[in-house]
């Protein structure tokens, strides 16, 4: 190159805390974080399934002392106001996810009307149906509990 | 505009002179406006009356040529299609240079970056091996919903907004980003095309799909409305189907 | 992250599906699963009786059924946490490295293989 070159491009530095100044970054990292307090709650669930295996399952008669390990999951830990609390928490952030990937999913999906339409089927439909699909998730999980209820 | 109530608005405006400047600063400026003044007849009044030396990228004033996007009160638009009147509650406006590139000079900032990656995804339609021989006057047929697949996705204009609103492509220089990632995307469904097998390592990478966290602000600031961050998670659909084939059927 | 050339495929589809997978759990199932936890801290059900009492989770991992549904809910939820942990990682700029891949990851392999094996003890035992 024969001619000096008098360009000197500036690169902003790229700041860690990106996502605070934006709202739609805000959302979308809040959305990320639900799976710390989803995180949680799969910690909880083995937890109890550990005790649950430690407890002494050969017993002829189960008594207090038999399943002390399970006991004290049920009664002290999921009992314990902070861990209620963390799991309303815990609860509002599986919400706060399932509106989001319901609201996201359609742009994953672009199916046409029929075969020949040039139309595609309305977004309103897959959110709609993803409802459909977790109201009936919720209706089976809490009606097999309560069912099964000894 | 005899009629029309004389109204001036507050636009401050990002400059960086390579000459003078380490670092950008802002300068102020009071424009007066009417109903349909855009963001880029402001910029040309503020050039014309206060600050000759004011760089700035512009064309086709119709949102036809991609040249006039840049950050307007931090969120990435199309200079021309963006009104002054819309900010009237706005304490003023400011204007930036896009997000995401090297500034050069006050708005003006260096994409070379997205259009060399527009051009890896080899962004044309490549015959198929049945198509090779076909008589230049012979025109491909496709069904409109043939086209109507890809139609959205054709629409890009090469301005760069994706880019500048997406924060995997903030932090990864090497992200493929949203409008090579949609383009790549549009002409592997093109019906006319068969060229899907030399994309697709571009679409398989960290660097493609796999890049995408679905942020979908993409979409969303899109003055076109290509809605790219579809056609990237219908990019991760195709990825993972061809991963699941390769897994049987290893070439 | 690991450094590709552009022709190196990535394996994301892998966990890309087991976090979408994982993703669907969490927003279907998670809800009603975590309104259970919270009405059991509440009801404070002992050996017998009441929801999760002591013969009821009995009976709940002593079904193939149920216990199988169990474990594909909470293996599932795993890989979608650390999936979106990891990628989180890389958007706070914190060191997305190959070492806290291997960490997360792992721990989800953990989960789902340690998720298994007391299920399947569990339901050997109750057999």
């Amino acid at each position: 190159m024969s001619e000096k070159s008098f360009r000197k491009p500036y690169n902003p530095p790229i700041e860690a805390t990106w996502w605070a100044k934006n709202p739609f970054y805000f959302r979308y990292m809040l959305r990320e974080g639900t799976s710390f307090a989803a995180t949680f709650a799969v910690f909880e669930i083995l937890l109890g399934i550990f005790l649950f295996a430690l407890s002494n399952l050969d017993a002829p008669i189960q008594t207090a002392k038999t399943a002390a390990p399970y006991l004290w999951w049920v009664q002290s830990f999921l009992g314990n106001p902070i861990v209620i609390v963390i799991n309303i928490a815990v609860l509002a952030a599986c919400l706060f996810h399932a509106v989001t990937w319901f609201s996201l999913m359609p742009k994953a999906v672009r199916v046409f009307m029929n075969k020949n339409s040039t139309d595609r089927l309305p977004d309103y439909v897959t959110i709609i149906g993803l409802y459909i699909a977790a109201a009936v998730g919720t209706v089976v999980v809490l009606g097999a509990a309560f069912l099964s209820l000894p | 505009m005899q009629e029309q109530q004389k109204k001036s608005m507050k636009i401050t405006v990002v400059r960086y002179r390579p000459e003078q400047d380490d670092k950008p600063w802002e300068q102020t400026f009071d424009v007066p406006y009417i109903h349909e003044t855009s963001i880029l007849e402001a910029l040309f009044y503020i050039k014309d009356h206060f600050e000759p030396s004011l760089s700035f990228r512009w064309s086709c004033r119709m949102a036809v040529c991609g040249s006039c996007g840049m950050m307007v009160n931090g969120v990435p638009h199309l200079a021309c299609k963006t009104f002054l009147r819309d900010y009237e509650n706005k304490d003023g406006i400011t204007i930036a240079p896009l997000d995401n590139f090297p500034i050069e000079r006050d708005l003006v900032v260096d994409i070379s970056d997205l259009i060399e990656k527009i051009e890896r995804i080899k962004p044309y339609i490549i015959p198929a091996e049945k198509d090779k021989n076909m008589p230049l006057t012979k025109a491909y047929r496709q069904t409109p919903q043939e086209m109507e697949a890809y139609r959205q996705f054709a629409q890009c204009i090469n301005c760069g907004i994706c880019y500048a609103s997406c924060p995997q492509y903030k932090l990864n220089k090497n992200f493929i980003g949203p409008a090579a990632l949609t383009l790549l995307y549009r002409y592997n469904i093109d019906t006319r095309d068969g060229g899907t097998k030399m994309r697709l390592p571009f679409l398989n990478a960290e660097e493609g799909v796999w890049g995408c966290t679905f942020v979908g602000y993409c979409s969303e600031v899109c003055p076109k409305h290509v809605d790219p961050s579809s056609a990237i998670q219908l990019g991760k659909k195709m990825s993972a189907t061809d991963y699941v084939i390769k897994m049987f059927k290893p070439e | 992250m690991k450094h590709n050339t552009p022709e190196h495929r990535s394996d994301e589809p892998i966990y890309w599906l087991l976090f979408g997978a994982g993703g669907m759990v969490l927003g279907m199932i998670f809800p009603a699963v975590l309104i259970l936890l919270i009405v059991a801290g509440i009801m404070q059900p002992d050996l017998n009786e009441g929801l999760l009492s002591f013969a009821h989770v009995k009976s709940m991992l002593g079904n193939w059924l149920s216990s199988l549904a169990i474990f594909v809910c909470v293996s599932l939820a795993a890989w979608h946490c650390m999936h979106r942990i990891f990628h989180s990682l890389h958007d706070l700029r914190l060191p997305a490295t190959k070492l806290a891949w291997f960490a997360l990851y792992g721990a989800a392999a953990c989960i789902t293989f340690v998720a298994l094996g007391l299920q399947f003890l569990i339901y050997c035992k109750l057999f």
